[in-house]
């Protein structure tokens, strides 16, 4: 079986953001980049199936900046047989269709049977792209992935809905699922596999600038800051005890 | 400026292009993956356990040490023949950081992977490797060191333990004292006195007949990590589990503690680490006088100078490390002494890494203490975890050599290479003299972001070059028995060698930071030159007047004065920029 798990490196959410006057992308610089944690957890079920199952080739694949190339070396040292980046030094200018389009491009030959996705990214967040990737290889797409089971001829997959409902679904293949957190367990790259990582296939694939967006970001701004809340816990007594002598504390009451 | 590989203690006569000096900044991407690793391990696995660890349940440590195995953190020193990993010895020190974190549980780690498994690895036999590292590098197996005795501590090599050949067997008998590991270790590296003469190491089973484990020994701090005595009553230990060669356990016992003491640098600086979190934490949210205490200088300077000292320490050891890999580059693998060149490499290197012991031990104990005073009155309750690093703290400058022993190390081998011809250091403190008498003609070179500091390097050579010269020619064969000279002699070059990393460094990565980047950097070495100079000037002046007295005294006084002189203009704004990142950031800021 041929096995594509598609990846985003985006920027630590804790990173202190910077947003140049008029940018509508934040200042890069000093920041720290990781895998996208949905995508961590697609990886994870990907090498999964992998090793459930001889023969069978798991290729990871971003669409990046050349910083990216990082986050597909985890991945080869997650369990990954090798690694496609679409470089695009400009990648964050791109809308979902595009980039889409590019990965439909890039792996429409290549007859994947299986794609994981995460269900969305940590810093743009549509949760488009997967979907779209399905709908441009025109194969079965499935969305928000909690549960996964590889099936005699197809796959089960348990999806999450609004207020907690739980769905199943039995898909044939060639299929593609986006990964919602809690899926897995994803593991930690050991060191040996870290190193073999190393010597596994990493093809760079130069993509040409994004023509004709369909979606263009007018701006980018922080959002203003809100007060911090408090949750007051125990039992009904200690609640108002607590309550009590925080109004108190804050002399909104004598 | 030269950029040929300094050679051990060569830095105190030779400047070095900043080019040359391995940096944080240069991490590959599989020392990053590593790191990011072990933190995910640590934060993951460890940090869950770190109360149960602490009142002693040692089954975890060993459930915990099984779980490193598995993610092959136990393997990075071991030759790829016998399943390890051998990486270099930068890996070993971002894992040796990221471990830190965790307080006992690291030295239960740290004594295993390093005291415990590398005699094995440098000095065993093949059948003996094949025989104990697969047990060691899965877990499997915990390994501990056994040198000092009740009655042998700094003198390590007056052991009274023995061992007599009894036909196929040594007969070992003998009380080890102080065993990191001993309640929890299954393979025991051992130190005795074969016909109470020639000091020999020997590889020794837990289940060998007569070794008996002392009881847990109760301790200031690192209190979840095991430390009992080793008793050898009439042990039977095969002839085959003899380690090296009879008569030269010294040997293994110094050059394994050369890459010990490197690497404790790394762990303080991982303890460091950890240890400022809480502060930033509770300087943020403890509000006094209508501000939290983060807002008030008295607080931010804390946090400015332990920050800045963090620095130093992290630099020094990264660069000691990087220097190690790039000798160790070049020698074959496959050679069969390769191990024993890898071992005089270390030898060189052994002033540094006593640097590393020093320096770094003693950054961390001033930061544990100002990380309990900024908790103010919390800081002293058990319930803050200030108490614990504070408690944590103190083995470091007494274990892997006290810093005494280390500090006295650092002239010794200074002044045998000297004697042996392989550093000029006569020629060069005699040229420091002549300079002494003609005017002053240093000056930073104004186009270089970082003259001042680069000049400031400079001079403290040249007082270093005076002080020992002055030493030498006043004391001669007399001196390596006046250890308060010594002392002073050891702190300038301690401190010498912690700034030159620290300007170093930064010089390597300015051209490429970002403006905030820069100004940080520029700022972390200024306070660390700032300070390192003021201490190695007050260091020469006291060593200057244990040595000399009349118009020699003055003449050495007149020449730290001059080399002291360093322009700090900015230095409380550089303090208030890094405590500002430190702050904001939450965590040391780089």
């Amino acid at each position: 079986m041929k096995i594509l798990v598609c990846i985003k490196q985006v920027a630590d959410l804790e990173s202190r953001f910077v947003v140049p006057a008029g940018a509508t992308w934040f200042d890069e610089a000093d920041l720290s980049f990781r895998i996208n944690e949905y995508d961590e957890y697609a990886i994870e079920e990907a090498v999964r199936l992998k090793e459930s199952l001889p023969e069978s080739e798991l290729v990871v694949l971003t669409l990046g900046p050349p910083r990216a190339a990082e986050a597909l070396k985890k991945a080869l040292a997650m369990g990954a047989d090798r690694a496609i980046h679409l470089n695009d030094p400009k990648a964050q200018d791109r809308d979902s269709f595009s980039v889409a389009q590019a990965i439909a491009g890039a792996v429409k030959d290549q007859g994947f049977d299986l794609i994981f996705t995460g269900m969305q990214s940590q810093d743009r967040g549509s949760g488009q792209v997967g979907l779209l990737l399905s709908e441009l290889l025109g194969i079965n797409g499935v969305s928000c992935v909690v549960g996964f089971a590889k099936t005699e001829g197809g796959i089960q997959v348990e999806r999450e809905l609004d207020g907690g409902l739980r769905a199943e679904v039995a898909l044939g293949l060639p299929a593609l699922v986006t990964c919602q957190l809690g899926l897995n367990q994803p593991r930690y790259p050991t060191l040996p596999n870290i190193m073999k990582a190393k010597k596994k296939p990493l093809e760079t694939i130069e993509l040409g600038p994004q023509t004709a967006p369909r979606v263009k970001a007018q701006g980018l701004s922080l959002p203003p800051k809100r007060g911090a809340a408090e949750f007051i816990e125990g039992d009904n007594a200690t609640k108002v005890a607590k309550l009590v002598a925080i109004l108190k504390e804050k002399k909104l009451v004598g | 400026m030269e950029t040929k590989l300094l050679a051990g203690a060569e830095y105190l006569i030779r400047s070095s292009d900043p080019d040359s000096v391995f940096v944080p900044e240069d991490f590959t991407d599989e020392h990053k993956q590593i790191r990011d690793t072990t933190y995910d391990f640590v934060v993951a696995e460890v940090f869950p356990q770190l109360e149960a660890i602490d009142h002693q349940d040692f089954g975890k440590v060993k459930e915990l040490l099984a779980k490193a195995g598995e993610l092959g953190l136990l393997m990075t020193d071991t030759p790829e023949e016998y399943g390890g990993l051998d990486l270099d010895k930068v890996t070993s020190m971002v894992i040796a950081e990221n471990i830190a974190r965790t307080g006992s549980f690291s030295v239960s780690f740290t004594a295993h992977t390093g005291i415990g498994t590398l005699p094995l690895v440098y000095y065993g036999t093949a059948a003996q490797k094949e025989k104990y590292l697969g047990k060691l590098i899965t877990g499997e197996w915990v390994a501990a060191y056994c040198l000092t005795e009740p009655g042998s501590g700094s003198d390590a090599l007056d052991v009274a333990s023995t061992a007599t050949l009894e036909g196929d067997h040594y007969v070992l008998n003998g009380t080890k004292q102080f065993i990191t590991n001993g309640g929890i270790a299954d393979f025991f590296t051992v130190f005795v006195k074969i016909d109470k003469e020639q000091f020999t190491a020997f590889l020794v089973e837990r289940t060998f007949p007569g070794v008996t484990i002392g009881p847990e020994e109760k301790k200031l701090g690192i209190k979840g990590s095991s430390t009992t005595q080793v008793i050898l009553d009439n042990v039977k230990v095969p002839k085959d589990n003899l380690l090296g060669q009879i008569g030269k356990g010294h040997k293994i016992a110094f050059n394994i503690l050369n890459i010990g003491r490197m690497k404790l640098g790394a762990c303080v600086n991982g303890a460091a680490k950890q240890a400022i979190l809480p502060a930033i934490e509770y300087a943020k949210e403890r509000k006094q006088f209508g501000h939290p205490i983060a807002h008030f200088g008295a607080i931010q300077q804390k946090f400015a100078d332990s920050m800045a000292e963090l620095y130093a320490s992290e630099s020094l050891v990264y660069r000691l490390a990087g220097n190690l890999d790039q000798c160790f580059a070049g020698l074959d693998k496959k050679s069969p002494d390769h191990y024993a060149q890898q071992e005089a490499m270390l030898a060189d290197y052994s002033a540094e890494c006593a640097i590393a012991k020093v320096y770094c031990s003693e950054m961390l104990q001033r930061l544990v203490d100002e990380v309990l005073q900024i908790h103010g009155g919390y800081g002293f309750l058990q319930e803050y975890p200030a108490e614990r690093f504070y408690r944590d703290e103190r083995i470091n400058r007494i274990y892997e050599g006290t810093n005494e022993i280390n500090r006295l190390l650092v002239p010794g081998t200074i002044l045998k290479k000297a004697l042996k011809g392989q550093l000029p250091l006569q020629k060069k403190a005699l040229a420091a003299f002549e300079a002494l008498m003609s005017p002053s003609l240093e000056s930073p070179d104004p186009a270089d972001p970082f003259g001042p500091e680069k000049q400031a390097v400079e001079n403290a050579k040249q007082i270093f070059l005076i002080l020992a010269g002055a030493a030498v020619q006043k004391l001669m064969d007399r001196l390596q028995n006046e250890q308060e000279i010594l002392l002073c002699a050891a702190d300038v070059a301690i401190e010498l060698y912690a700034m030159e990393s620290a300007v170093l460094r930064a010089a390597k990565v300015y051209p490429k930071a970002s403006a905030a980047k820069k100004a940080l950097y520029k700022a972390l070495a200024q306070v660390v030159v700032f300070s390192s100079l003021e201490k190695l000037g007050t260091a020469a002046k006291q060593g200057a007047f244990y040595i000399e007295e009349g118009d020699t005294l003055n003449l050495i006084l007149g020449g730290i004065r001059r080399y002291t002189k360093y322009d700090a203009s900015g230095l409380l704004a550089a303090k208030r920029l890094i405590a500002k990142e430190t702050l904001e950031q939450g965590k040391y800021p780089l």
